[in-house]
């Protein structure tokens, strides 16, 4: 079992950080490609002739490709020595799937949860659908602030 | 520079005997190489009591149970210490298998829990659930879903 390719998806919360962090040690430890992705979903205009302000969209994308480049800068100080970054949309845990799939990922490494959702619930949606439906193994990693909690 | 932050000194690793758990068992191996880990086999088996009085404490079928128990985990202690090159430690318990393992997590604090997990997925997830989900949302330390791997 190689941990040759490892897919790391984000969305810049605590847990996804730390994600970030183990997988980089995974990376430095077994000389692998380190792909960190950031899915992200648009909000859908609820009224028909509403269209969302491009600005407002180049602002996501400028937030999100900024915190991109942070997130790989420090993934290869941390000695990760191959790193990739992109974002894309989608529903989150879809597209993690068909990342590890089509990307050939070796692992996924993960936050149990992310920016949105329920704080008090054990494992979040994404991670749990991720978990279920990767056909690589999924490393889940609990944000300290609520393993400090158990 | 910052430093690293992740070390996987001591990794656990539960398993049920069965194929999930031999990938996990082969991941957790290669990691405690890499990270030059202690390496903790933890076998939970569950003994059908309700309302059978011959399975009860210091019963035959008990004793026979934890006897099987005990000499599966001895093979896989075997297996385990060749693929991870260094001795392996072995716990065998008695109890419901992912609350067991849960408190065992928290009682000992491993820094990596490696588990298989049978995939199931639909109708057999909702009626059978899944231990290693369970061992995910009770556990205080990252865990690695390990599934059966394909051939």
């Amino acid at each position: 079992m190689r941990f040759a390719r490892i897919l790391c998806p984000v969305d810049f919360s605590e847990a996804s950080y730390e994600a970030m962090l183990a997988a980089a040690d995974l990376a430095r430890a077994f000389d692998s490609l380190l792909m960190l992705v950031n899915v992200y979903q648009l909000p859908v205009p609820i009224v028909p002739r509403m269209a969302l302000d491009p600005l407002f969209v180049g602002a996501i994308m400028k937030d999100a490709d900024e915190n991109l480049a942070r997130l790989a800068r420090e993934a290869t100080q941390l000695g990760a020595r191959r790193v990739e970054s992109s974002r894309l949309e989608g529903v989150p845990w879809d597209a993690i799937v068909k990342l590890a799939r089509d990307g050939h990922a070796d692992v996924v490494v993960m936050g149990t949860h992310g920016r949105t959702g329920l704080r008090h619930a054990l494992l979040g949606s994404v991670a749990e659908r991720v978990i279920r439906h990767a056909p690589c193994p999924v490393l889940v990693i609990r944000p300290s602030s609520l393993a400090r909690a158990k | 520079m910052p430093t690293t932050t992740t070390t996987y000194r001591n990794i656990l690793c539960p398993v049920d005997f069965s194929a999930p758990s031999r990938a996990a068992l082969r991941a957790a191996a290669e990691l405690a190489v890499q990270f030059e880990s202690r390496l903790t086999l933890l076998h939970v088996y569950q003994v059908p009591v309700l309302g059978y009085p011959e399975a009860g404490p210091g019963s035959p079928f008990r004793t026979s149970m934890a006897e099987l128990a005990g000499r599966d985990l001895a093979e896989w202690k075997q297996e385990a210490e060749r693929l991870a090159r260094r001795t392996v430690a072995t716990v065998c318990l008695e109890g419901v298998p992912w609350d067991r393992i849960a408190k065992y997590t928290q009682e000992h604090r491993p820094d990596l829990v490696v588990v298989g997990t049978h995939g199931h997925t639909g109708l057999m997830h909702v009626l059978i659930g899944s231990v290693a989900e369970r061992v995910v949302r009770h556990a205080a330390c990252p865990v690695l879903v390990v599934r059966e791997t394909q051939p």
